[in-house]
């Protein structure tokens, strides 16, 4: 940056300088500016505390609180709802698919601990449980319904333990406003039952579903073991790619057990990451990059990595490793990530498990958005009303200016007038308290007759000695006119009296002496006392010649 | 005096002006200052349907994360996908839109649909015309052809295209070549129909002499995906213009005679898989080696391990072969494909679709979502500029290659026709579809039952065209 010049308008002194001349002192104009201004100061300021009192300036924030309590209280409600329909379909799917199953080993003559060695028979459990996936993928709003038995249709080939017999169906929009044609998709399971009831088999079909080392199957063979009801038994598997070979999945896993408490299985719902983008969407009319998560959470640590997210862009490539809870600001929570990213927004823990449970992780659902958008929607508000303020101060300044202006030139006009004509010329400014000055002054400043100027005499000499003084006629014509009081003045002039001295003479006010001299002046037709006493000289002089 | 008077007051006012303005600039700046992320004021969100879903990975799901973060937040669009469903039921639900049936859902603003599907809703006057929304020098930018096919009855273009495809045959070439080993069976062979029918039924006899003791146990060789554009396509092939009718189709003639002999014919002999399902469905698991389908079907037909009923599992690999033409006739093959429509609504909201369908079928995104599914895009010169080696992750590029070979001499040799812009074309083909279904299991099953398949064919066939 250039220093300021010393001869710059702008250095601190020369500034200073023109705002108040040290030498001359504050001029009229500076003077009328600078209260004008202090006024304005005072009143904007006074503004201002009110705004702030009134809670102007914290209107921003007040409104991100509310968006985001909405917008969570809404969506996880949803969740909470939702997941809670999931979980009672899936409980009532495995008891269903457990009764079935039994069922149809009965007439094949079979128990699920012979299964192994007869595969043969693998096939038509699956095609009998079939139906009732397809009646529950339809009924809910998930993205896949899946049963993995504990079987496998090949022990022998190698990797068997990796996979079990199973099927797994998929509902490519389960999000369709109108859902009266569910648009159920195979994916998993013997392609045979897919043909016979004309189901579109993916790209990514396989015959078998994994099984292992994916946690879902085996957390939840673990959980069977507990002497528990079902509805204490199920396992919400976090979001990842344990089924499905294309996106993230939540898996609700129930146990399937038969009716001598034998672990047959493991059957249930689940919900995509692009699903939960697409149902979970939240609203981003107030920060481009809203989003939501719904994750595991471990104390203040929330697991990205187990998360399914929802916003209108890539929400996870925003975030590197794991989601931090920090502390309350302006009401709302914050959240950083690894690289020290901040988000601002509102959380709630969603229960998805039943106190008594084997399972019991903790669950969040976080709404928020960048730290730097919040911020800025919240300075967004209070600058309008900053620039509102600047506009008035700037206006008012203007009017302070103009203001000043206006009324200070005609004093300053008439002083300016006043330096270089002599006060005692008589002229008009049309302002009472100049006009009164020039009047004091003039008659302050007017000498004796002893003193009068000599050429002023000399120059009545001359047109007495031309003999054509039509008004000097008229005063001696018109002395005779003069009311008592008004001759008395006049005398008192005539004898060389200041008008100062004849209001002490005469006990009068100066306003009296005023309107006396006013009508001697008229009466006698002169306009100054110089010239009164130059008539009453010139009469001294002339009456011995006419006598 | 008063000149005087006014220059000391300039003298005055003018720092205490410029301290004002500098004092309005910085907080003026400092007020806009601290925004990069904000969203343009009157953020105009578009809804979107589309039926690109189930693929690896979901490219259209993530260019439109794309646009929203760079070009829609620049121009203050959002593009939200409310729903990802197959074509059928966008279809379906179109047509409850356009007879505002009870429980129809809203009209999205942009969605995919088959020039036949939109020209009801164009009728309703439910979409918006495109021209105006695009310069002539972009619209020369795109294939013209492409172009074409989108302008409905009334000349304008309604139906904006953003992926084609065309139809090839796909052959199990690990499996044909064991066959062929020991049958002398061609690729050639398979370039007509006649030959692919001769050569399906070889293997058909084939397969089943492999298990003496168990008869009629053959495998089928091939499979339609839809058996319509079949007949459509080789009836132009063989110079019929006029099957395709206002509401009924034209099969007196010897030209469907001749197609029927190479369809029927062979489905009655086991040559042809005889279903409803789609043909990588058979592929999958080894049940037949050969089907014409679109392009877009490359991913069920790339280099990829074919699993048997129990478990075991085979690698092969497929190769890409020209669609079949019939014998002497003309090369032909249809030209598939959607275009995206947009709803009719205010001209903001149509600007800031077509602002979208710019950026989303610009080369620099459109070969990114079209050619790892098999499509192709449809700007001039776009596949020119491709670099396959950058397309994403999980890409079959060595598939992709072999797709780009055999569509590109096609391109040279073949007539790229499209289907007729007729509402009534889906109820007829469906009806086409499933009538020559039921006659090719009927025909089979009197085969099996020992009938003569040639007079099973000509019964058929006379009670097929009444």
């Amino acid at each position: 940056m250039t220093p300021l010049h010393r001869n710059s308008p702008f250095f601190p002194k020369r500034f200073l300088a023109r705002f108040a001349d040290v030498r001359g002192g504050v001029t009229l104009h500076r003077r009328l500016f600078l209260f004008l201004a202090l006024l304005l100061l005072i009143v904007l300021s006074s503004v201002l505390l009110i705004l702030y009192t009134t809670g102007v300036f914290s209107s921003g924030f007040s409104e991100s609180r509310v968006f985001f309590d909405s917008e969570l209280a809404h969506l996880s409600s949803k969740i909470a709802t939702e997941s809670g329909e999931v979980t009672v379909s899936g409980l009532s799917l495995s008891e269903r698919l457990s009764s079935r199953l039994e069922t149809a080993m009965d007439k094949s003559d079979i128990s699920f601990s012979q299964l192994q060695k007869h595969p043969e028979f693998i096939e038509p459990l699956l095609d009998e449980a079939t139906d009732s996936l397809i009646d529950e993928l339809e009924k809910n709003r998930t993205s896949l319904v899946f049963v993995a038995l504990d079987v496998t249709i090949n022990p022998d080939i190698p990797d068997a333990d990796r996979s079990r017999a199973g099927l797994l169906l998929r509902n490519l929009s389960p999000n369709i406003v109108s859902n009266n044609t569910p648009t159920t998709r195979f994916e998993i399971g013997p392609a045979q039952i897919a043909r016979e009831r004309h189901l579109y088999v993916l790209n990514n079909w396989r015959l078998e579903i994994p099984t292992a080392p994916e946690d879902y199957f085996q957390i939840t063979k673990t959980s069977a073991m507990e002497d528990l009801p079902l509805s204490r038994l199920y396992y919400w598997n976090p979001g990842d790619r344990a089924l499905l070979a294309d996106e993230d999945a939540m898996l609700l896993c129930v146990p399937l057990i038969d009716s001598g408490g034998r672990f047959m299985g493991v059957c249930g719902l689940g919900i995509s990451a692009s699903l939960f983008k697409l149902a979970y969407m939240p609203d981003d009319s107030m920060f481009p990059h809203t989003f939501a998560v719904f994750a595991p959470r471990t104390g203040n640590e929330i697991d990205l990595s187990k998360a399914l997210f929802s916003g209108n862009y890539n929400v996870r490539s925003e975030f590197e490793g794991n989601l931090v809870i920090g502390k309350e600001f302006k009401e709302l929570t914050t959240f950083s990530d690894a690289s020290g990213k901040v988000f601002e927004g509102l959380c709630k823990d969603i229960v998805i498990y039943p106190k008594d449970a084997v399972h019991q992780t903790d669950w969040i659902f976080i709404v928020a958005a960048p730290q730097e958008e919040v911020t800025a929607y919240n300075a967004m508000g209070n600058r309008t009303v900053i620039f509102l303020l600047v506009l008035l101060l700037a206006a008012g300044i203007i009017a302070a200016v103009f203001v000043s202006r206006r009324y200070i030139t005609p004093i300053a006009n008439a002083i300016d007038r006043m330096k270089q004509t002599d006060s005692r010329s008589g002229e008009k400014y049309n302002i009472r308290e100049i006009d009164d000055l020039f009047t004091f002054l003039a008659e302050r400043d007017d000498p004796k007759p002893a003193a009068l100027d000599a050429v002023a005499l000399n120059a009545n000499r001359n047109e007495i000695a031309s003999g054509h003084d039509e008004r000097f006629d008229t005063f001696v014509k018109n002395v005779n006119s003069l009311s008592r009081a008004e001759r008395a003045i006049f005398n008192l002039y005539v004898e060389g009296y200041t008008a100062r001295e004849i209001i002490q003479i005469l006990h009068i006010s100066i306003n009296t002496i005023k309107t006396h001299n006013k009508h001697i002046y008229t009466k006698l037709g002169v306009t100054s006392r110089k010239e009164l006493l130059d008539f009453v000289a010139r009469m001294d002089k002339e009456a011995p010649k006419e006598s | 005096m008063k000149t005087k008077n006014s220059l000391k007051f300039l003298q005055f006012i003018r720092p205490v002006t410029t301290v004002l303005l500098c004092f309005i600039l910085f907080t003026g700046l400092f007020a806009g200052c601290g925004m990069p992320n904000a969203a343009p004021k009157e953020t105009i969100t578009l809804t979107m349907w589309h039926n690109m879903g189930g693929r690896v990975p979901d490219m259209i799901g993530i260019l439109i994360d794309e646009f929203n973060a760079g070009v829609g937040k620049d121009n203050g669009v959002i593009v939200s996908v409310t729903s990802v469903t197959p074509t059928r039921d966008i279809d379906d639900n179109m047509e409850m839109i356009r007879h505002g049936d009870p429980g129809a859902p809203e009209m999205p603003d942009i969605v995919p649909l088959y020039p036949n599907v939109a020209l009801g809703l164009m009728e309703e006057g439910l979409l918006a015309p495109l021209d105006d929304l695009f310069s002539q020098e972009e619209l020369d930018a795109y294939q013209p052809q492409y172009l074409d096919v989108g302008r409905l009855a009334d000349g304008k273009l309604y139906v904006f295209p953003f992926a084609k495809s065309t139809e090839v045959l796909y052959l199990d070439q690990t499996l044909f070549e064991r066959f062929a080993a020991e049958t002398g069976a061609k690729n050639e062979d398979l370039l007509t129909a006649e030959g692919l029918a001769g050569t399906a039924v070889r293997y058909y006899e084939w397969t089943d002499a492999l298990t003496p003791d168990t008869e009629n146990d053959g495998k089928a060789f091939f499979s339609a995906d839809s058996w319509f554009n079949f007949y459509a396509v080789a009836m132009l092939q063989l110079g019929v213009q006029d099957f395709i009718g206002e509401k009924t189709l034209n099969m007196d003639n010897p030209a469907f005679r001749r197609i029927w002999d190479a369809s029927v014919s062979p489905a009655v002999r086991g040559g042809y898989a005889i279903t409803d399902s789609y043909s990588s469905t058979l592929a999958m698991t080894g049940d037949i080696l050969a089907a014409t389908g679109s392009t877009a079907g490359m991913q069920y037909y790339g280099n990829q391990n074919i699993t048997y009923a129990d478990n075991t599992t085979e690698a092969v690999e497929y190769s890409i072969n020209p669609y079949p033409v019939m014998r002497g006739g003309t090369s032909a093959v249809l030209q598939r494909g959607s275009g995206m429509v947009v709803s009719k609504s205010t001209p903001e909201r149509e600007a800031a679709a077509a602002l979208f369908l710019k950026w989303f079928t610009d080369p620099a995104q459109n070969v990114r979502y079209a050619l790892p599914t098999g499509y192709l895009p449809v700007m001039k010169n776009a596949l020119d500029s491709a670099d396959i080696s950058a397309l994403p992750e999980g890409t079959d590029v060595q598939t992709l290659e072999k797709l780009l070979i055999t569509v590109r001499d096609m391109e040279q040799t073949y007539g790229f026709v499209t289907a007729p812009q007729n509402a009534n074309l889906t109820a007829m083909s469906s009806d086409f579809e499933s009538k020559l279904n039921q006659a090719m299991q009927e025909g089979r099953a009197r085969v099996l039952a020992g009938e003569d398949p040639d007079a099973v064919c000509e019964a058929l066939y006379e009670a097929f065209i009444q």
